[in-house]
């Protein structure tokens, strides 16, 4: 129900979005590299978002570890000290970055279905994930963060088709301007 | 067309009567002898202009009377066309101002009822409030299902110790042998069951989140499509002049 095309333009949008929220800077390179089965990510902890119109949901898990390489980097990224980004704060910093990113994809996606919506994000356990097949979703990608600027951290597209959903988007825009700010 | 003819009437009755006049007086200030037969002639033609002017003054009488008819006529049914014209500007007029009224009246209750409708982001708040209720509800329950994890591990270890002193015990420590390997056996029962207990909560909370985000984010598709109604009502208002 998902067409080639819509899927190639689900992939292109999660790009620009991760490319403007989940680098270090949004001029460090940070690009999506496909990991084939969800056993391969090993971060503990996941940030969930959801784009939902009345044709499709896109579930987007964003998995990361609150560990000192993914502090280091946080902290990097908001020029605060690694002291500083642990526990809640580097949990509401990735929950942020999570936010931006799907405010990004739900922008770029905006311009084929203005009605569309987004959730505030939570974080669940990533054990979670291994229940997906329960969400019943039409097609699921996974992705590793690759480039010097990228987080530690791997991204999860699960998409819920509800009719047949197709669009047609320029594959070649490179434009990674931060999407809408959710406040939660 | 009809001007025309009046005034080529009243110019050839003019030049007839003009002629008839020179005529008249040219015979008065050159008088000069006239023979007897050309006489009699001016003579039976001045007796018969009188008569030729009478006939021109009634024809032309005549064609006065009719195009004075022709224009009452014309007036009449000029005025029969205004004042249709007026009547149906008139229905129009009412017409446009009762439509006019309508959509005013339509339109306002339409910003009303939108207006109530925007009033649904409380009932998506109540049930965000309602899911930090459950998400904390199910963090609870992984609490105490670790706590109880917890407790099954020592009650295996204490199991295991109780078979090692049911052993040391010799044959008087067979029955309490028996009772600590059941105990040991209940205790994997137990661990069994909180793994399994803890994989539903982990279940428990990927549908619950994602249900609830799945409402969040159609709640607000919903909230936008009503703003963007609103945003064309209050222009149909604005351009209604309401």
């Amino acid at each position: 129900m998902i067409t080639t095309q819509a899927r190639n333009g689900f992939r292109h949008f999660l790009s620009l979005a991760v490319q403007g929220s989940l680098g270090v800077s949004p001029e460090a390179r940070c690009e999506l590299e496909p990991v084939a089965t969800l056993e391969e990510i090993r971060q503990t902890k996941m940030v969930v978002l959801t784009i939902a119109t009345y044709l499709f949901r896109a579930i987007v898990l964003i998995h990361f570890s609150p560990d000192l390489r993914t502090s280091e980097f946080f902290a990097k990224a908001r020029g605060t000290g690694t002291g500083d980004m642990t526990g809640q704060a580097l949990q509401d910093a990735i929950a942020e970055s999570g936010n931006i990113c799907c405010g990004i994809l739900n922008r770029e996606l905006s311009a084929f279905f203005p009605h569309i919506g987004m959730s505030t994000p939570n974080i669940i356990d990533r054990q979670c994930a291994a229940h997906i097949a329960e969400l019943d979703c039409s097609h699921i990608e996974h992705f590793r963060l690759a480039g010097e600027g990228a987080a530690p951290i791997c991204v999860s597209l699960c998409l819920c088709a509800y009719a047949e959903v197709d669009f047609a988007p320029d594959l070649t825009e490179q434009s990674v301007n931060t999407g809408e700010l959710e406040l939660f | 067309m009809m001007n025309f003819l009046v005034f080529f009437l009243l110019g050839f009755t003019c030049c007839h009567a003009l002629s008839w006049l020179r005529n008249r007086q040219g015979g008065a200030a050159f008088a000069q002898p006239i023979a007897p037969a050309v006489l009699v002639s001016q003579q039976a033609d001045a007796a018969h202009q009188p008569d030729d002017l009478d006939e021109l003054h009634a024809a032309h009488e005549q064609q006065l009377q009719i195009l004075e008819a022709e224009t009452n006529a014309v007036r009449a049914e000029l005025q029969r066309l205004q004042e249709a014209h007026e009547s149906e500007l008139r229905r129009l007029t009412k017409h446009d101002t009762d439509g006019r009224q309508v959509a005013v009246s339509s339109a306002k209750t339409q910003a009303e009822t939108i207006r109530h409708l925007l009033g649904v982001t409380k009932t998506f708040e109540r049930w965000h409030d309602d899911m930090n209720v459950l998400i904390r509800h199910n963090r609870a329950m992984h609490a105490k299902n670790d706590e109880f994890a917890q407790i099954v591990k020592q009650v295996v270890i204490v199991a295991l110790n109780a078979s090692i002193e049911a052993a040391r015990a010799g044959i008087h420590g067979r029955g309490f042998a028996v009772v600590a390997t059941e105990v040991r056996t209940l205790a994997g029962r137990a661990e069994a069951l909180s793994k399994d207990y803890r994989d539903n909560l982990y279940e428990n909370d990927l549908i619950t989140t994602a249900t609830f985000q799945d409402l969040q984010a159609g709640g607000k598709m919903i909230v936008g499509a009503v703003t963007g109604l609103d945003l064309v009502n209050r222009k149909i208002l604005g351009a209604l002049g309401a």
